[in-house]
């Protein structure tokens, strides 16, 4: 056993009381008990106890997996009494008195932020010898300042005051304990502050459908304001003093998850960064206009998209863009939405909180869902109202115009795509045994009320297609074993997966298909299936049964299934082969993965870490490391081991 | 191209083209990233039928043999 919590509580006479057990729930049923689990910092070491007599450090790090290596390769006699968690306090070491704690922090005090010392006898907490050193703000802290909000109608005006005293909080806890979130604070803020303009611009105005666009608005805040509070929470917990707040999760109430969360935010911001750099969005807005248009019907014969095939095109042959300003969003835990994008936040699901070290919940599924925030902004400059009117470009697509510009044509092909996904699934489902003709007709015009019909019902798989797409490209640089187990681990645990198993077949087979040598759409769907089918079967050997896989499986093999997946792939296809003609970017998996810290070791770039080492190495590319940890993971969580890794890699990370 | 015009731009199409925001936010609960039913659609579909054979528009062709399948576009 390596996993062991500590616990406090108050006794009768309200004296603190401090213990080490295999269990929380005793702790937490007495008067304010809280309690956290605690590893050893080296795997296989001494589990967690307290001293008889003696005294507790607890080290909030500036980075932990920099000062874990100091205390590990550089105190010898230290390590062994050294124990890692979840908090931001997530260094605890055990040492015989408060005055070798003392010396230990002062030794390192150039890497800590903040400190505290319980004195220990007898199971009690002395706590007039004990010592508290709580963070400072950081010096270079910029406070976000309150978003007017005076003119406001009431709802919104209400909104903005509770965001404000939201994030007012939500900064004092950053700026001492994740000053490296400064950049998220502010740009929230102005988030808000440009809703805001808006409402106050529809409430002045006559617009038609201003109420409507304002409760959309509204809605907006509302979120934001959901998410600074679970956000200040989790990022806010375990602060100093310890057991003076209480995290409102058992398992982790005293020490809270705060390094968790900077963990995420390190993952979460280098996507960010990197994609920032590359501005795609922003080419997209600036080339696109005063580029000459290309046919979005097209290619005939939906075989040959090489007539897409334009150098010009593809956001990477596009202009140098500026380094340029990517949305922020906060990322943070969440059990009730799992991994998830939404305009403010991508969430992480909190089984990552312990078993983030396992195929299931693996931190990668983040990219998916960045990718989801990175298209989502791609087809908003697309579709800008002010440059797009619904009557032009419906007259456009019903005279099967280019449009005027490349601007016009992706937004025509965008239309073409919903249209083909709609015609190929009316279609698959008249299909049944062989041996069959069946003429359709893909329609030459379209109502505006249809058109927003298709909208409402397939822009979903055309977003998830392309994120798909680049998700498989750049970070997983189209390695079919890889992103398949990733993807379909994650998918095995997930309800609903199991009621849509056709639908995420399909996405699979779309990523897959961009690598696939082009051909006609049967021939590359026999392709992809196989492929998929190949991965799906190496996975069928785990321990525990994963119905969505067998299922999948089953639909690969079925003949009338697999021509029904088949029908769709061919709508599906023209999706793919939009993102590979204009919106991959060859560059960004590189960028991506970039990190001088790997070595090449039989032909493989690795860090050559294993889990328990501290070499002190900050990792410059998380998305590198966390390929390179993936298929060392294993299959399910549970054990002991699984949250013990999960831990020992978040904290490399911070 | 600044989070401002960003924002600008993506809140502004998605009003006006897709109904809301693509990602309902979380206190209105959809259960996906999406508002909208799932796309693959099961035999309760409500589909106005647009690939129906007899419409028109351009045609496509779907064959099946012992050997395999096909689909023609734009067939004459």
């Amino acid at each position: 056993m390596s996993k062991r919590y500590l616990g406090i509580w108050l006794d009768a006479e309200g004296n603190r009381r401090v213990a080490a057990s295999s269990s929380a729930v005793g702790f937490l049923s007495r008067s304010h008990g809280q309690a956290s689990p605690l590893f050893p910092a080296i795997p296989g070491g001494r589990e967690f106890s307290l001293p008889e007599v003696g005294a507790v450090l607890f080290i909030v790090a500036r980075s932990p997996s920099s000062l874990l290596a100091k205390l590990i390769n550089d105190y010898g006699d230290v390590k062994v009494n050294t124990y890692i968690g979840h908090g931001h306090a997530a260094i605890v070491v055990c040492q015989p008195s408060l005055q070798e704690c003392e010396a230990l922090a002062t030794a390192l005090s150039p890497e800590i932020r903040g400190f505290e010392i319980w004195t220990i006898s007898g199971g009690l907490v002395l706590t007039e010898q004990s010592i508290l050193c709580e963070p400072l703000p950081d010096g270079s802290w910029i406070q976000p300042t309150p978003v007017e909000f005076s003119h406001l109608q009431s709802e919104a005006r209400a909104q903005v005051e509770q965001f404000n005293s939201n994030l007012a909080l939500l900064g004092r806890l950053a700026s001492m304990y994740a000053p490296e979130t400064a950049e998220l604070c502010l740009a929230i803020r102005e988030s808000v502050a440009f809703i805001v303009e808006r409402l106050l611009e529809l409430q002045e105005g006559a617009e038609e459908g201003s109420v409507h666009e304002s409760i959309g608005l509204e809605a907006h805040l509302v979120e934001v304001n959901s998410i600074l509070t679970i956000y200040s929470s989790q990022l806010g917990s375990g602060s100093l003093p310890l057991g003076e707040d209480l995290f409102p999760v058992g398992e982790y109430s005293l020490l809270g998850i705060g390094a968790m969360c900077r963990g995420a935010w390190r993952i979460y911001s280098h996507l960010n960064q990197t994609f920032s750099q590359h501005d795609h969005a922003g080419i997209v807005q600036r080339a696109y206009p005063l580029l000459p248009p290309f046919d979005p019907y097209a290619p005939r014969g939906r075989v040959d998209y090489s007539g897409w095939n334009q150098h010009a095109i593809r956001v990477e042959n596009l202009d140098e863009a500026p380094e340029a300003e990517a949305r922020l969003h906060i990322p943070y835990f969440s059990s009730r939405w799992g991994f998830h994008e939404s305009w403010n936040a991508i969430s992480l699901s909190w089984q990552c909180l312990y078993a983030a070290a396992t195929k299931e919940w693996n931190l990668l599924t983040i990219t998916h869902e960045y990718l989801h925030a990175h298209i989502r902004d791609i087809f908003g400059v697309i579709f800008d109202p002010s440059a797009a009117d619904v009557s032009q470009v419906l007259s456009d697509y019903n005279g099967k115009s280019r449009g005027d510009n490349a601007l016009a044509s992706m937004r025509l092909a965008y239309i073409e795509a919903v249209v083909m996904i709609e015609t190929m699934t009316d279609l698959s489902e008249v299909v049944s045994g062989t041996r069959q003709q069946i003429p359709g007709t893909i329609p030459d015009r379209l109502t505006e009320h249809l058109l927003r019909d298709l909208f409402k019902r397939h822009t979903e798989l055309v977003h998830e297609i392309v994120v798909h797409v680049l998700d498989y490209w750049y970070i997983f640089d189209g390695r079919d074993d890889v992103y398949v187990n990733s993807i379909w681990s994650s998918w095995s645990l997930v309800p609903s997966v199991a009621s849509r198993v056709p639908y995420y077949v399909l996405r699979t087979l779309a990523s897959l298909a961009s690598t696939s040598p082009p051909g006609t759409n049967p021939a590359m769907f026999e392709d992809a299936a196989s492929r998929l089918l190949a991965c799906l079967k190496s996975m069928g050997s785990r321990e525990r049964e994963r119905p969505v896989v067998n299922e999948a499986i089953r639909l690969l093999e079925d003949k009338e299934s697999r021509q029904k997946l088949g029908i769709q792939f061919a709508a599906s296809r023209f999706v793919v082969e939009i993102t590979l003609h204009f919106f991959k970017d060859s560059r960004l998996n590189a960028a991506l993965v970039r990190d001088g810290g790997m070595a090449v070791i039989d032909g493989h770039r690795t860090y050559n870490m294993q889990f328990g080492d501290y070499p002190g190495l900050v990792i410059e590319s998380p998305v590198a490391f966390l390929l390179d940890r993936f298929p060392g993971y294993e299959d399910q969580a549970g054990s002991e081991r699984v949250e013990h890794e999960s831990i020992w890699q978040m904290l490399q990370l911070v | 191209m600044s989070r401002r015009d960003i924002q600008k731009s993506v809140m502004a199409s998605e009003y006006h083209w897709f109904g809301g925001p693509l990602s309902a936010p979380k206190v209105y609960d959809t259960g996906t990233n999406f508002n909208a039913p799932p796309t693959v659609r099961g035999s309760e579909s409500q589909s106005p039928g647009i690939a129906s054979p007899g419409g028109t528009g351009r045609s496509v062709l779907y064959t099946s043999t012992d050997d395999g399948w096909d689909l023609v576009f734009d067939a004459e």
